[in-house]
């Protein structure tokens, strides 16, 4: 119990700092996520097939690979981000580019008479993405979209090796100066798991929401 | 109101419409038939720019279908089109089906939309399905939800592309029937379909279109008793009953 006092203070500034790397990157790579998904899915030349050299490039590498060159190697480019930005930077490219794939999946799997239906309304592309396919493709996107973010929660953890103090690596700190390591590392586990099941449990309420016009039938 | 010139139109190298030129006028009913694959659905959705053309033009109410500079948006509020397939919104209600084209396209206030949306469902006798979703609707009554959301849009023509090919025979009669009121209140209709009884009905013009060109073309009572192609005959043996 004088462990889990004595820890908590530390842990709870190394908390702050992956919060906010995950609302950040959350936000920021949700909205790349439907940005490029659209962008995927309606094959914006150019725009599109550079996106997807992108998203073959994430699936290809590992993230910590993508966070180095961010920040050790855009340097030599003139780009100059401090730590948390790279951090930041680094999530949203590499959780952005999934989300993409997902939102594309998503869009692409909403029937295509809906799409004709739309237009021949004459709504415009940003009228028959918001009313008509959205909000089909949302019961499709939101469980794995969700997962993602799981993962991008869990991800944050990866930042500690550009000397990012997160949680993590608040705990590796505090049992390297003799704290007790299963204590603090299950404070640690702890900590992801509740942020990160309540999510799971969101995104379980959300598709039975969103599948209610479905049970109609 | 609509006029076809010379279209050509390839899908890959699939040469599927062959200087196709036909006019229609105000208040004009045309069925477009032929078997599978002659083209003629390829036809009709090229008058809303669903598809798009290689050659001639098309033009509706006097705007270029097909030419860049038009807002394919500005024709198409006034294209309403009826899918084979229904092609509802599910996650909508019927009203609201009804009333998204008014609301987003014509920038119509909500209450007048909901206004002019029921009185479309009451003229197709789905007064009181508005708030149901289109799962819980049948086929006929979900395609005739579908030509009260084209009609929503206020068009001037009404394009429909087998609007019972879906449907179970028990429900053709439900939809045909709305489709021949409408045509007695002289809206101009450009109608895909094998329904021949339909076109002997309504059609002002039969136009048979096989390998992706115009065979025939001809008034309902000439076109079924004395029609000038061999392959007209031929089509006409085949659908017709003995």
């Amino acid at each position: 119990m004088e462990v889990v006092l004595r820890v908590t203070p530390h842990l709870i500034q190394g908390i702050y700092l992956t919060l906010y790397l995950s609302i950040a990157g959350m936000v920021l790579s949700l909205l790349v996520g439907f940005i490029g998904g659209m962008i995927r899915s309606a094959r914006v030349p150019l725009l599109s097939a550079l996106w997807g050299v992108h998203v073959a490039f994430v699936r290809g590498t590992p993230f910590l690979l993508l966070i180095f060159i961010i920040y050790y190697v855009l340097p030599a480019f003139g780009l100059r981000l401090g730590a948390q930005s790279s951090g930041v930077l680094g999530l949203v490219l590499h959780e952005g580019a999934y989300m993409t794939e997902i939102v594309k999946g998503g869009i692409d799997a909403v029937d295509r008479g809906q799409d004709e239906a739309a237009k021949a309304l004459g709504l415009t592309y940003m009228q028959k993405m918001r009313h008509v396919i959205l909000p089909q493709a949302i019961r499709l996107i939101l469980p794995p979209l969700a997962g993602q973010f799981v993962l991008l929660v869990k991800a944050t953890s990866v930042v500690s090796l550009i000397g990012i103090t997160e949680v993590t690596r608040v705990g590796q700190q505090l049992t390297q100066r003799g704290e007790h390591t299963f204590v603090t590392f299950g404070m640690v586990a702890l900590f992801y798991f509740l942020i990160c099941y309540p999510l799971v449990r969101f995104s379980d309420q959300m598709e039975r929401k969103f599948s209610k016009w479905l049970e109609t039938a | 109101m609509i006029t076809v010139t010379k279209v050509n139109k390839w899908f890959g190298k699939l040469h599927v419409l062959k200087d196709v030129s036909f006019n229609v006028a105000k208040g004009e009913v045309i069925v477009i038939c032929g078997v599978s694959g002659s083209g003629k659905s390829t036809l009709i959705r090229c008058i809303n720019g669903l598809e798009k053309i290689q050659g001639g033009t098309i033009t509706v109410d006097s705007m270029n279908v097909h030419d860049p500079k038009t807002d394919i948006n500005l024709v198409r509020k006034e294209v309403g089109m009826v899918f084979q397939s229904f092609n509802l919104f599910p996650h909508m209600t019927a009203l609201e089906n009804l009333t998204l084209g008014p609301r987003e396209v014509r920038k119509m206030p909500k209450s007048q939309a909901d206004q002019i949306g029921l009185e479309l469902l009451a003229r197709v006798g789905l007064a009181d399905k508005a708030h149901s979703y289109p799962a819980s609707l049948s086929g006929g009554q979900q395609q005739r939800v579908a030509i009260a959301r084209a009609l929503a849009m206020q068009p001037k023509v009404m394009l429909f592309d087998e609007p019972t090919s879906a449907l179970d025979p028990e429900m053709i009669k439900e939809v045909l029937d709305v489709m021949i009121q409408l045509a007695d209140d002289g809206m101009t209709m450009l109608v895909v379909t094998h329904e021949m009884g339909f076109a002997r009905k309504v059609a002002h013009r039969i136009i048979f279109i096989d390998g992706g060109t115009i065979v025939e073309e001809a008034p309902p009572d000439a076109f079924f008793t004395e029609p000038t192609q061999e392959r007209t005959k031929r089509f006409l043996e085949q659908i017709l009953p003995v």
